[in-house]
């Protein structure tokens, strides 16, 4: 599947509109200002998913959730340190753990799936249609582990994968993210039928 | 040309890559992908594949995006530079299920149809399988020095 420029162009847009309604829910659920900066936002083919990430082997926390029900998913990945202080402000503790607990683990969880729901329920709303989303998964491990699991899930439909840089700065913490919508060729015709109808 | 200062090679997903003595072949931070090594005692050489998924479907695509075609390419590669089946020796690691706790159709678990399709593969050409280290649910960092032949997998967290 090849796409055009001005296709590429609104696949963006709607991965821009759904990490802006993470944003938001992201400041509800922490009751704190959060102001977002997008650096970036990719369309590239699957095998070039982990060319730009840094380093492999870095530790990353992530939430990976199936969606549509079909062969489509959403991978949000913080640094682990990253995640770590979102899951202190959202438990209101004064210092970020060095290490996830049970206890942490399932509060990072919670926000991750809630920052997927309100991800995907932005470019809902905005096409009108519905979107289901599968049951969050959460995984905290090497980045590039991370990331070619989650697309090898969706890589044998699709070829290509939305990747967005987010910087969420709270307070007086810049958290980065980086957020991989992966898709099968006929969500995106989906997608980009209803967008043109609009 | 002679070098005596080790190369460390990164094999990138979809890839594969030839090198001998003193070098290494690094794979990092990998989940569900599978990495296929392929070791000629006598010429210390051979070569990694970074495949990411079972079976090639369509012609068009690149054969080191999979399995068994990735595991064709490497061994005709290596055939080609004079190294034939018979001398070479396989490991492969990798293929972790990252995300245990998702509920997956079978079709769905790729880590594991990885290792299956490797097998399969492997054993309807005839090779020697001489190591594993693959499944679980943790990521891996895997070396492998073309000096001793010795593989190398590191986990992490």
């Amino acid at each position: 599947m090849e796409l055009s420029e001005h296709e590429q162009d609104v696949l963006a847009e709607l991965a821009s509109m759904g990490v802006n309604s993470s944003a938001t829910a992201l400041s509800q659920l922490l009751g704190a200002n959060v102001s977002l900066v997008i650096p970036k936002i990719e369309i590239k083919r699957v095998e070039h998913a982990k060319d730009d990430i840094g380093d492999p082997e870095a530790a990353v926390a992530a939430v990976y959730s199936q969606v549509f029900g079909k062969n489509s998913s959403v991978l949000i990945m913080f640094p682990k340190k990253a995640a770590l202080s979102l899951v202190a402000l959202l438990q209101k503790k004064g210092k970020s753990p060095p290490v996830f607990s049970d206890m942490d683990k399932s509060a990072f969880d919670e926000m991750g799936n809630i920052l997927v729901a309100a991800y995907l329920s932005a470019i809902a709303n905005f096409l009108k249609t519905r979107i289901e989303q599968g049951i969050p998964n959460t995984a905290v491990d090497m980045a590039g582990s991370v990331v070619d699991a989650a697309i090898v899930q969706i890589a044998t439909g699709t070829n290509e994968v939305i990747v967005t840089d987010a910087q969420f700065t709270v307070g007086k913490k810049i958290v980065g993210a980086r957020i991989y919508f992966l898709f099968e060729p006929e969500v995106v015709d989906d997608l980009l039928r209803k967008a043109k109808k609009l | 040309m002679r070098r005596d200062c080790m190369a460390e090679i990164e094999a990138k997903m979809a890839t594969f890559v030839l090198a001998r003595a003193p070098d290494t072949l690094l794979a990092r931070g990998i989940g569900s992908c599978l990495i296929v090594m392929a070791y000629c005692r006598e010429k210390k050489a051979g070569g990694m594949l970074h495949a990411m998924l079972p079976e090639k479907a369509g012609a068009h695509d690149d054969d080191a995006k999979y399995v068994d075609s990735g595991i064709d390419a490497l061994i005709s590669s290596l055939a080609r530079q004079g190294m034939p089946l018979r001398s070479i020796e396989v490991k492969i690691a990798g293929a972790a299920n990252m995300f245990p706790g998702m509920p997956l159709q079978p079709r769905m678990q790729i880590g594991q149809r990885n290792i299956e399709s490797a097998k399969k593969k492997l054993s309807s050409l005839g090779a020697k399988l001489t190591g594993e280290d693959v499944g679980g649910s943790k990521g891996r960092t895997i070396s492998f020095s073309l000096t001793t032949g010795k593989v190398e997998v590191q986990t992490s967290i």
